[in-house]
């Protein structure tokens, strides 16, 4: 399997080299908005080496891609998502809590059952309808649950774990 | 009210609708009204959830915190003077800002706007802010102070929709309130309705089976008002045969006793003195037939009320039928009553004159069914605990159709038709051994003859003649 998760080291150097970047970045926004921000997208704390685990888009896009076309508490209609699902996220990045704490750009953290990953095809959406998420909408990570498939997932308890802008997952 | 008085003085289609017509109209009530709870809790249960309109209070403020955030951001990338930190920071502001603008203007969150009547306003706030996007055109001082602006604008704006927001909010939740306490309300009423119907129908249940039971009652009371009227109509039709066959036997034997004692004087002179001495004795046989015949009557008639006193002593049941057989033979000596002594004394607790009369109306009637030129016998026999004086004659006997009934009272053999009696002698027989505790049995003898048996209950003081006060056991009063 074709893993690019970043060693930290390399996740530094990044970092020390951002302001560089964020001139060339610049330059392609004018071209493309939405991936002028494009770089690490998610990072995992507590795994098991107890090492942060990063993932840009192409190492969540290595992963086996999953669908789920479902209605969601914020849009009208069935939407169609793709991305890798979320319990495949955190076995590569060797997670092994019974819980997570999924936070967002603008600091909304919420507590997820690892179960949830487990018993329903839950993702880590990176398109709507063909369109890459970004942080414009509801991107560029979207946690999206199988609303339509299960019943039981139509509750506001399940919505409040649909955390979009998905930047952090890290033990509660 | 019970069933049966509401069935009282009711047409036949009254009472069926009440006893038909209205449990059924209380059961489909009773299914309307569980019908009708079912449809109004499916309606709460379905209702029953917290959709995402109710948390428009949170987007909005959200995006008011963006706002406020963008704002910081635009205020420090000034005074850092448009630096490339400050300028990234921004951006991030920026794109969350725009994010939350984007959730606002589409879906659900856009009808909720919509009601709040700023729908318009954000809408156009959007629009606006996209002009400042950093990624097509870097702010500059020369712009900053028209995007500081537009986020204070946009951030009254928010303020405002997120106090109609927690109005409307509010009013919502009352108004879902009260339809929930109004159809709950409705739930119980129907639930009451259904409690109310049932006992209903528990008391119809219960009230008819009340007036089943009495109408059992009244069934068993005519029942027994029936067999008691059978009784009385029996009693009167007695009577009536009573009087009937009494009166006939009175005015057969006055009649005997008339001729008699016309034919004393014949064409204005006596007949001779045998022909005389011929119809006295007529007369007196009938006048002691006649007397018979009233103290039969009597006797029935105290035995009917149980007006016959017994006094019971120990006396030899031989001696007692000697007695009365020696007092026929003379009476009829003509005919031969045959007596059979016993070996010894046959001791019996019995009332001596009760006894008597029976033994002389057994004689009597053997006398009447015997042919005069052939004799009728009394003998003995002890059984067990009893004895017994049997009166035998060699009349024609008792037909087979008879026998069971001879006791019976206004019973006269069919053959025996020509001869006299009331048919009341061998039924006050049997009654009066009966009241000593005995019988009176009959059977067809083997050579032709009828023998009738008085049985009594044997003395075990083994002493005739003694008087004996208390009563031996099996005698009835």
């Amino acid at each position: 399997m074709d893993l690019l998760f970043s060693p930290p080291r390399r996740a530094r150097a990044i970092a020390d080299g951002f302001s560089f970047l964020f001139a060339v970045a610049f330059l392609l926004a004018l071209c493309s908005p939405s991936l002028a921000q494009e770089g690490v997208l998610l990072t995992v704390l507590d795994t098991a080496s107890g090492e942060p685990v990063t993932f840009d888009r192409d190492a969540l896009e290595a992963l086996p891609r999953h669908t789920v076309d479902t209605h969601t508490s914020v849009t009208d209609g069935v939407r169609h998502f793709e991305g890798p699902l979320m319990r495949d996220v955190l076995a590569a990045a060797h997670f092994s809590g019974k819980e997570v704490l999924a936070i967002a750009l603008n600091d909304y953290e919420v507590t997820i059952p690892v179960s949830d990953f487990e018993r329903f095809d839950v993702i880590a959406a990176l398109e709507m309808d063909g369109e890459i998420l970004t942080a414009r909408d509801r991107g560029p990570v979207w946690i999206v649950y199988p609303r339509d498939a299960h019943a039981e997932l139509q509750d506001i308890r399940f919505d409040y774990r649909w955390v979009w802008q998905l930047t952090r997952i890290q033990a509660p | 009210m019970s069933t049966e008085d509401f069935s009282i003085g009711r047409k036949p289609a009254q009472v069926r609708l009440w006893h038909y017509g209205m449990p059924l109209a209380i059961v489909v009530t009773c299914i309307g009204l569980l019908a009708l709870a079912l449809v109004q809790l499916t309606d709460i249960a379905r209702t029953m959830r917290v959709d995402a309109p109710s948390n428009m209070l949170w987007v909005i403020s959200q995006a008011e915190v963006e706002a406020l955030r963008t704002q910081n951001a635009l205020t420090t990338a000034r005074l850092a003077g448009w630096d490339a930190a400050s300028r990234e920071a921004l951006g991030v502001r920026y794109d969350l800002l725009m994010s939350r603008l984007d959730l606002l203007s589409n879906g659900p969150q856009l009808r909720s706007l919509a009601e709040l009547g700023i729908a318009d306003t954000i809408v156009s706030y959007q629009d606006k802010a996209k002009s400042f996007d950093p990624r097509l055109k870097p702010l500059a001082e020369e712009r900053a102070p028209q995007f500081a602006d537009l986020l204070s604008g946009l951030r009254g704006e928010l303020n405002r929709s997120a106090n109609r927001q927690m109005v409307a909010g509010w009013e919502n939740l009352s108004s879902q309130f009260d339809r929930y306490r109004e159809t709950v309300s409705q739930v119980i009423a129907s639930v009451i309705g259904v409690l109310l119907g049932a006992m209903l129908l528990g008391w119809q249940i219960v009230s008819g089976k009340q007036s089943l039971l009495r109408a059992e009652e009244a069934r068993l009371r005519t029942i027994r008002l029936e067999h008691e009227l059978k009784g009385v109509r029996a009693t009167a039709r007695y009577y009536r045969d009573f009087a009937s066959v009494v009166s006939h036997q009175f005015r057969t034997r006055l009649a005997i006793i008339d001729s008699a004692a016309q034919r004393l004087i014949i064409g204005g002179k006596l007949p001779n003195l045998p022909a005389l001495e011929e119809r006295r004795s007529l007369i007196r046989q009938t006048v002691t037939r006649l007397t018979g015949l009233v103290d039969a009557a009597l006797m029935a008639g105290r035995l009917d009320h149980g007006a016959v006193n017994l006094h019971a002593t120990v006396c030899d049941l031989s001696e007692l039928a000697l007695d009365i057989r020696d007092e026929f033979q003379r009476g009829v000596p003509e005919r031969t009553i045959a007596f059979d002594k016993p070996d010894g004394p046959l001791p019996v607790c019995c009332d001596p004159s009760l006894v008597s009369h029976i033994i002389m109306n057994l004689i009597d009637n053997a006398l009447k069914y015997s042919p005069p030129d052939r004799p009728i016998s009394v003998r003995f026999e002890t059984a067990d605990d009893r004895c017994g004086c049997t009166i035998s004659d060699f009349g024609s006997g008792i037909s087979d159709a008879d026998l069971p009934h001879i006791f019976d009272r206004f019973r006269r053999g069919q053959d025996r038709k020509d001869a006299q009696g009331a048919g009341i002698g061998l039924w006050i027989a049997r009654q009066l051994a009966e009241l000593q505790g005995g019988t009176v049995t009959v059977s067809n003898k083997a050579g032709g003859g009828a023998a009738f048996t008085i049985w009594l209950p044997a003395s075990a003081r083994g002493e005739a003649g003694i008087e004996d006060t208390a009563r031996p056991e099996g005698m009835r009063p």
